[in-house]
């Protein structure tokens, strides 16, 4: 019954492992394929021969993608930090605090998500004209430090898993807020806070609209904008493209994995009740 | 205000070699050695223009097979760039005015880059107080950044448009008018003489010129050498019509083996006209852009419009769009195809593939005689700007013949709009030996690309959508020609 | 955040009563922009598919992601990584991707019609037929489950352990763990996946717009807007578009919170 157990779940995460991988997989064969072997049909999954160089030729070539590395590193760790802060400390108001017209408050920060971004692009850049933070990294750093509305509603629902006698508890022990939510609440909240991170980096990361509309010089712009450089109007240099594809989605693995130790079950809420 | 001075007898342009030869080794089965190595730069031929040396290029070689020996030897295409032209500079802006930055934004993929970026540093060489803060943004996202930027007023100081897209930048008086620079300059800057008359109505309103046009030129048919030989026929040329193109592509088109005798991508886009309704005397909407209805649902327009939907739909020789995309590289490039109406700026592409060797001939005629699609792009001077004199003093040189042939004649990827500026482009590298049918073309039986008016965009894509529905088979050729010319009517507000 | 959020959107709303072109802000036009919107067929049409895209892209998203979350928070082996495969997809979407999946629903030689050959299905059109077109995007979503995945695996690794213990000791089958102990607890957070998938259905816009363009039948509201803004510079047009989006959308939100009660299960209020 037990191996029996095993044998299905192996072979339900191999079965749809292996298909939710097959994009992945095309893009690390297309990275090592040579520009004549990309223009092949049907496709070929093995290159050959293997055309290494795509990737320094790729990250090196009219485009220097170590300038990109470093802007998107600095955008994507304000936006981390700032989202780590802001959208918690929102959350944690809507959820616990209780102030006047809370839920009138909390609906129009809803609203807000419903709005589709290609709609508020224009004002928004008009806005960001005004204030001169155009070519600068202002309009993608500034606003992070406001909060998210979707990680405000996540971490709301996610507080509100927490049973209110942490809480009480804590208060009677004569904590404040604040103190509350730093040594009751958000140790008990780490895949939540996991989540909030992995999203805001790969959303930052990849972010391909805001930067578009506010970078466009060599020095200033990140991966996602460099990366699009491959695409010409009738031609793209798909291999070397893939390559630098690959190589921006390595740190965006490697967070994951790294965030994903605070998935760990086993928190700490048995002495309170049970 | 005129020219403030000269730079006589300056490098305008400088040199380089710009692509180099890597080498790399590798070793099959002890069989066949494959070897790239560097070729020696040579000079093989000059281009002179007014008596002075304007080109200078290295012979190419792509493949070198020693016979009786295992050795193959491959040979990376090098680049060659003018060696240096000498160019009289007309001043705009004084050597002792304070500095100023001018903004500029372009579209160039990564592996055009290169090129602008040497133009820019060799400018800002000759002029020191100008500074070029250069923008780049791909093609797909252009206009969606361009069009943020003219809506914030915040557009850089000299950027890039496309006929088909400029006429809404201009009814919104986006840009500054030329027309005062260019007279002070020597021969009001070659704009009477030099640029192709076609191209002028497009940038110009009320005698004003607001934008400088840089190429000009359309598909003529091009084709894949292999599938002629392999029937044994001869390559197309003048005398072929387009009913020799339908039974050629019967006769090599194999689908399962993924191959077509013909592929078509102008199918419902600015160049649907020129190249499939006007051999048949059809027409998609009038020459003033005001009327559809009686036009594109004529006898001559339908006739036209079945004879190539037929390709599709009742022969089956050309991939239909699901093919296309499938094949995810264009299906000349790709080899898949025997024949294509190919534009100059696909040349490039083409050559991605060793194997393919193709040439140029020229377009098929139809009952009604020979023709084809013409399109070409420009630069202006934004209205927002700050230091118009500074961006004319880019711009002038960066339109001048120098450097057209600079940023495009010596690329191979466009005939320009200056005539002067077209004289190196069919000995620049890369190019079929048929090259001349591509410059005769725009000057004989290419018409201009349509709609050019403001509702360009709206009205190609809704014309596309329609269009592509019926080549899929979805819709009868009178069903869809109803359904464009009710909602395309509406949306002409004429040139 | 009322600056950088409200400041816009309140200026589309705005911009939703102007005759709003590229440069200048141009007439009033009054609720102009409003009225034709109800003649404009295509806007009809897209707001039809859109319901259409969420009706169908919802259920199949949540349910996926749901049981991709259950599978890879066993405790097996070398699940971790698992769990990295189950998410690139989501981090891997894109124009590059594009040619891959062009080739899979290609009806003559594609993987999905040679799949159906060999169980003895005859093959469709998929994103070439009219018909097909938008269950093959909606097909195409079920790839990206990776944040969804990842929301009810961090609320599944919340469920305090010594809830599932109190159910063992009465001898709770499998089925009952998951019943009594899972779906109650994590209620809110399934509550609040459902309302963000629903909200960002609505704006899907990427994967149409790489694939199909709008084409057969897969014109949606979000993509539709940016067509008339930033094609056709009609930037009022699309403001008014964005508006009935946004009614639409926060109505139904609105709904899904009011039907919560029913069905959400809050730690904070006290329920056990």
């Amino acid at each position: 019954m037990r191996v029996l157990r095993y044998v299905l779940i192996y072979g339900l995460l191999l079965t749809f492992g292996f298909i939710y991988t097959v994009p992945f997989l095309w893009m690390l064969s297309t990275s090592f394929k040579t520009l004549s072997q990309t223009l092949r049909f049907p496709p070929e999954w093995i290159p050959g021969p293997w055309a290494f160089e795509n990737y320094p030729n790729g990250w090196m070539g009219a485009f220097d993608f170590n300038i990109f590395f470093r802007n998107s590193v600095a955008i994507t760790g304000n936006a981390v930090l700032a989202q780590m802060t802001s959208s918690v400390l929102i959350a944690y108001a809507f959820a616990r605090i209780r102030v006047p017209e809370r839920g009138f408050l909390f609906a129009i920060v809803l609203a807000t998500m419903m709005i589709p971004p290609q709609v508020t692009l224009i004002p928004q850049y008009i806005l960001f004209t005004k204030f001169g933070w155009v070519e600068t990294w202002l309009p993608l750093m500034v606003p992070q430090w406001t909060g998210w509305p979707l990680f405000v509603f996540m971490l709301r629902q996610f507080f509100r898993t927490l049973p209110a006698d942490l809480d009480d508890a804590a208060r009677i022990d004569g904590c404040g807020s604040f103190r509350i939510l730093w040594h009751v609440l958000l140790p008990n909240m780490k895949p939540a806070l996991a989540t909030v991170a992995i999203f805001t980096f790969v959303g930052n990361w990849n972010d391909f609209l805001h930067p578009l509309l506010y970078l466009s010089r060599d020095d200033n712009t990140t991966l996602a904008v460099g990366l699009n450089m491959f695409r010409g109007q009738y031609r793209t240099q798909f291999n070397e493209m893939m390559a630098v594809a690959v190589l921006i989605l390595l740190p965006v693995i490697l967070i994951f994995f790294f965030f994903q130790q605070y998935f760990v079950r086993g928190i700490a809420l048995t002495g309170i009740k049970g | 205000m005129g020219p403030l001075g000269r730079i006589t007898r300056r490098k305008v342009l400088g040199t380089g070699l710009l692509g180099g030869a890597s080498t790399l080794a590798l070793a099959a089965c002890g069989e066949t050695v494959v070897e790239r190595v560097e070729v020696p730069v040579e000079v093989i031929k000059e281009v002179q223009v007014a008596g002075e040396t304007v080109v200078q290029e290295v012979e190419v070689v792509k493949e070198v097979e020693v016979p009786g020996e295992t050795v193959v030897k491959e040979v990376e295409v090098v680049k060659e760039v003018p060696v240096e032209v000498v160019k009289e500079v007309e001043v705009f802006v004084p050597a002792e005015a304070e500095k100023v930055t001018i903004s500029t934004s372009h579209s160039w993929p990564e592996h055009r880059y290169q090129e602008q970026i040497d133009f820019d540093d060799l400018f800002m060489g000759r002029h020191p107080n100008i500074e070029i803060d250069r923008r780049n943004t791909v093609w797909a996202e252009y206009w969606t950044k361009t069009f943020a930027q003219a809506a914030a007023g915040t557009l850089p100081d000299v950027f890039y448009n496309q006929d088909t897209r400029i006429a809404a930048f201009l009814s919104s008086d986006s840009y500054i008018g030329l027309t005062d620079y260019m007279r002070q300059m020597t021969d009001g800057y070659g704009w009477e003489n030099d640029f192709v008359d076609l191209l002028k109505p497009i940038v110009t309103r009320d005698g004003e010129v607001y934008a400088i046009p840089y190429d000009w030129g359309g598909p003529v048919l091009s084709y894949n050498k292999a599938y002629f030989d392999d029937a044994g026929s001869s390559y197309p040329d003048a005398s072929w019509m387009n009913t020799d193109v339908l039974e050629f592509s019967k006769e090599v088109t194999v689908a399962e083996d993924r191959k077509w005798g013909f592929a078509y991508r102008y199918w419902g886009n600015w160049g649907h006209e020129g190249i499939y309704n006007r051999q048949f005397g059809g027409r998609w909407i009038s020459d003033d852009e005001l009327e559809i209805s009686g036009v594109m649902d004529s006898a001559e327009t339908l006739a036209s419009n079945e004879f190539w939907s037929n390709f599709a739909l009742v022969d089956k020789v050309t991939p239909n769009p699901a093919d296309e995309e499938a094949l995810g590289v264009h299906p000349m490039t790709g080899g898949h195809v025997a024949m294509y109406h190919a534009p100059p700026w696909q040349a490039a592409g083409f050559n991605d593939n060793p194997d393919l060797d193709w040439d140029i001939a020229p377009s098929e005629s139809g009952p009604e005689g020979q023709f084809g699609a013409a399109l070409g792009s420009n630069y202006g001077i934004a209205k927002n700007t700050e230091h118009p004199d500074a961006a004319w003093q880019y711009l002038s040189e960066y339109m001048s013949t120098e450097g057209m042939n600079y940023m495009w004649t010596y690329q191979a990827t466009a005939i320009c709009a200056r005539k002067s500026a077209q004289l190196g482009f069919p000995s620049a590298p890369g190019q079929p030996d048929g090259v001349q049918h591509w410059i005769d073309a725009v000057n004989t039986y290419l018409v201009p690309g349509k709609p050019l008016s403001e509702n360009s965009n709206e009205i190609l894509r809704i014309n596309g959508e329609i269009m592509r529905d019926m080549i899929l088979g979805a819709t009868t050729l009178q069903e869809a020609t109803a359904q464009a010319v009710e909602e395309i009517e509406p949306l002409l507000v004429g040139l | 955040m009322v600056l950088f959020w409200g400041v816009p959107i309140i200026a589309s709303f705005v911009i939703s009563f102007f005759d709003w072109k590229l440069l200048s802000p141009g007439e009033f036009a009054g609720v102009e922009n409003y009225t034709k919107l109800g003649t404009d067929r295509r806007f009809k049409a897209a707001l039809w598919q859109t319901i259409y895209y969420t009706l169908g892209s919802v259920p199949l998203n949540v349910l996926v992601a749901l049981a991709a979350a259950i599978l890879v928070n066993q405790k097996v082996r070398g699940v971790t990584l698992f769990r990295t495969l189950f998410y690139l997809p989501s981090v891997t979407a894109g124009v590059a991707i594009s040619i891959l999946w062009y080739w899979m629903f290609n009806p003559d030689f594609g993987l999905f019609n040679w799949f159906l050959g060999l169980i003895g299905v005859p093959g469709i059109g998929w994103i070439w037929d009219r018909n097909w077109a938008m269950p093959s995007i909606i097909l195409m979503s079920a790839w990206s489950i990776g944040a969804n995945m990842v929301i009810f695996l961090a609320g599944l690794q919340g469920i305090p352990e010594h809830l599932y213990d109190a159910v063992d000791v009465d001898g709770a089958t499998r089925y009952q763990r998951f019943r009594h102990v899972t779906l109650p607890m994590l209620s809110p957070v399934i509550f609040f996946v459902s309302v963000i998938t629903v909200v960002q259905s609505f704006q899907i816009f990427t994967n149409i717009y790489v694939m199909t363009r709008g084409e057969r039948g897969t014109m949606v509201l979000a993509l539709y807007l940016f067509f008339k803004g930033f094609e056709d510079l009609k930037m009022g047009y699309a403001s008014a578009i964005a508006v009935i989006l946004f009614v639409i959308t926060g109505v139904i939100a609105l709904l899904q919170f009011r039907l919560s009660g029913a069905w959400v299960y809050y730690e904070e209020e006290g329920g056990q």
